[in-house]
């Protein structure tokens, strides 16, 4: 077993950056010093001592808001991430281990793939904004704007590696072997073609982080009072052009922070498959081994 | 060459189709009687049943999808709740102000790409190396509302460049309205001290998008030029003992097909970073004219605006494929 430590700076700072994120927002709320919804006496002030993000005109602290909004962000992104590798799992099986599936199996396959190009034809935040349009806006909303958006990706990665490796011969081993289809993918075909949609699991992560930033500063995300990073930074946007700058620019850099420690984690984990053989190099061997198989049958 | 024309073509019927069955639905999918959400907060029953008559919503799902396929074709995409006009309208006045923005940005971004690009492959090693790789991390992790707020508090109020995030133009200075878009109707007007305030005004929106968005490019151009760089073809013309910039040369009329799909997609990429850039420098386009809808619940804006950004998409992607059939000979022959 390798070691779980990243061996690179890179991939370190990633893993510190992405677990003072999670524990921000188990504890956010609790470690805030001043209540992230309830006015101070202290309107529009600048970074000090008492309040490190300063405050915005309603009296707001903003590092509290911006420390307790990790659980919104976090959440939304957990969930909807989640929801998405499932989903792309699903649909990336259907599309990419059709070759070995009957009629219907392909019929399906079709409708997938035609879906999944379609999706892929429409700009991410226009599609995300008319979804929310459409749902109202809410946490509930983003989440499914989150899904819409990131599961192409993971059904795009999961389909082409099973592309690869039913072409390199491992259905037909497994068929020799006696084994059916669902249990030829599920047992065999899936655990070699999981890694770059694992690696991408970080990655949607950040993704959205952004679009649910996005998606509240333009208005049709998150539900105000709900302490929100893209929220805050919209409230502050009128500000900046008069010198207020820290209550747009303090929570987008922690938002940066965040997107960037994730985006790092995800390259540490796609380092860590791929010196652990789960990734493309043990699939040339079973590639190759299976071909072997091919032959001498 | 024919028949991939032909092939190409006749894909994109299909994916029009695609684009008003989802456009279809989205009004379709809203929770409760679609007719009310339509009319808008203040319609009145008659306007109520206007609507849920002139959308067939008492008639088969197929029927309705009919009807709205040949209204969109015939130029009608119903009237937008928040101006009272009709959405084509809207859209076709406010569209030169965001083409305007998406053309500045990519023209720079393709010439800096280009600069940065032919750098590395000068001087492989060494600085440019740092400079693309540090750059190109930047890509996909910063979100462009918040560079353009930080653009506005640096080079704007700290350092007095640019022009304040309020429109096109200075609220002082008119013109008469032409295209809708603030330099051109200026250059029209033959007001110079208006062109200036216009390009001033320009700076601070396309330096986010360029910013932004150069950044995918040059780490996707970086990671492809590298991998010519130790291809077996480049040291075969080493070995000829090339000039270094036809060797530049060469590896970029070989990565050129790579390149043109990068800028088609970044191009996708700017419409939704114009919808978020508009709104923080109120440039009045259609990206700012969608964000609107959504607030106000103005499903018709919304669904045409989804509607055209998906129109404008599938035409860069076939661009993309044709300029693909031009410049690449094994496509040619296929």
């Amino acid at each position: 077993m390798k070691s779980l430590i990243p061996t690179t700076l890179a991939g370190k700072v990633g893993v510190i950056g992405s677990f003072i994120s999670v524990v921000c927002a188990v504890i956010g709320p609790w470690i805030a010093p001043y209540d992230p919804e309830k006015p101070t006496v202290d309107v529009l002030q600048e970074p000090s001592f008492t309040h490190p993000f300063g405050t915005d005109a309603s009296g707001l602290d903003i590092f509290s808001v911006v420390v307790a909004a990790f659980r919104t962000d976090l959440s939304i992104a957990l969930l909807g991430v989640g929801a998405s590798f499932v989903l792309g799992l699903l649909l990336g099986s259907i599309s990419g281990f059709s070759a070995a599936g009957g009629r219907i199996w392909r019929a399906l396959a079709r409708i997938v793939d035609a879906a999944l190009d379609v999706f892929q034809s429409i700009p991410v935040t226009v599609f995300a904004l008319a979804l929310t349009a459409i749902f109202g806006r809410g946490t509930g909303a983003v989440i499914t704007a989150v899904i819409f958006v990131t599961t192409p990706i993971f059904a795009r990665l999961i389909r082409s590696s099973l592309h690869s490796v039913v072409q390199g011969g491992l259905v037909a081993s497994c068929r020799i072997l006696g084994l059916g289809t669902i249990r030829t993918l599920t047992r065999h075909a899936l655990p070699n073609s999981v890694d770059s949609a694992v690696a991408n699991i970080s990655v949607s992560l950040g993704v959205s982080v952004l679009l649910t930033a996005a998606l509240s500063f333009l208005g049709a995300g998150v539900r105000p009072p709900t302490p929100e990073w893209g929220y805050v930074i919209s409230m502050g946007a009128n500000y900046v052009a008069t010198g207020q700058w820290w209550i747009s620019l303090m929570p987008g850099l922690v938002l940066c922070l965040s997107v960037v420690s994730f985006a790092l984690t995800g390259e540490a984990v796609r380092e860590w498959l791929a010196g652990a053989g789960l990734s493309s190099a043990a699939n040339e061997e079973i590639t190759f081994s299976t071909g072997q198989t091919e032959r001498t049958s | 060459m024919g028949r991939f024309l032909l092939r190409r073509l006749s894909l994109l019927p299909v994916q029009l189709f695609g684009l008003l069955v989802l456009v279809f639905f989205l009004t379709r999918l809203i929770p409760g009687d679609p007719a009310y959400a339509l009319a808008g907060g203040q319609a009145t029953a008659e306007q109520v049943e206007r609507i849920r008559q002139s959308m067939g919503l008492d008639q088969p799902l197929w029927v309705q999808f009919w009807h709205y396929v040949s209204g969109v074709l015939q130029g009608d995409w119903g009237t937008s709740i928040q101006t009272n006009s009709p959405v084509v309208q809207d859209l076709v006045q406010r569209a030169p102000a965001t083409l305007l923005l998406m053309f500045f940005s990519l023209l720079m971004i393709i010439l800096l790409a280009l600069m940065l690009v032919g750098w590395l492959l000068w001087r492989p090693q060494g600085l440019a190396r740092k400079v693309v790789s540090g750059y190109g991390f930047l890509a996909g992790v910063v979100p462009d509302f918040w560079v353009g707020l930080s653009l506005v508090s640096l080079l704007y109020v700290q350092l007095g460049i640019g022009a304040s995030p309020s429109g096109q133009l200075d609220a002082r200075i008119t013109v008469p309205p032409v295209t809708n878009v603030g330099l051109i109707d200026a250059a029209i007007a033959g007001d110079p001290p208006a062109v200036a305030n216009a390009i001033a005004h320009l700076i601070l929106p396309c330096i986010t998008l360029i910013f932004v968005y150069l950044a995918p490019v040059i780490r996707i151009m970086s990671a492809v030029t590298e991998k010519v760089n130790g291809s077996d073809f480049a040291r075969f013309a080493d070995s000829w003992g090339i000039s270094p910039w036809r060797r530049v040369r060469y590896i970029l009329r070989f990565t050129s097909p790579t390149m043109v799909t990068t800028l088609a997609s970044t191009t996708v990429f700017l419409v939704g970073g114009a919808v978020l850039v508009e709104t923080v420098f109120s440039w009045g386009g259609v990206g700012q004219y969608a964000v609107a809808a959504v607030t106000r619940s103005d499903y018709v804006g919304v669904q045409g605006f989804v509607l055209i950004a998906g129109l404008f998409t599938a035409m860069v992607y076939l661009a993309n494929d044709l300029l693909h059939a031009a410049i690449d000979p094994q496509l040619r022959k296929a």
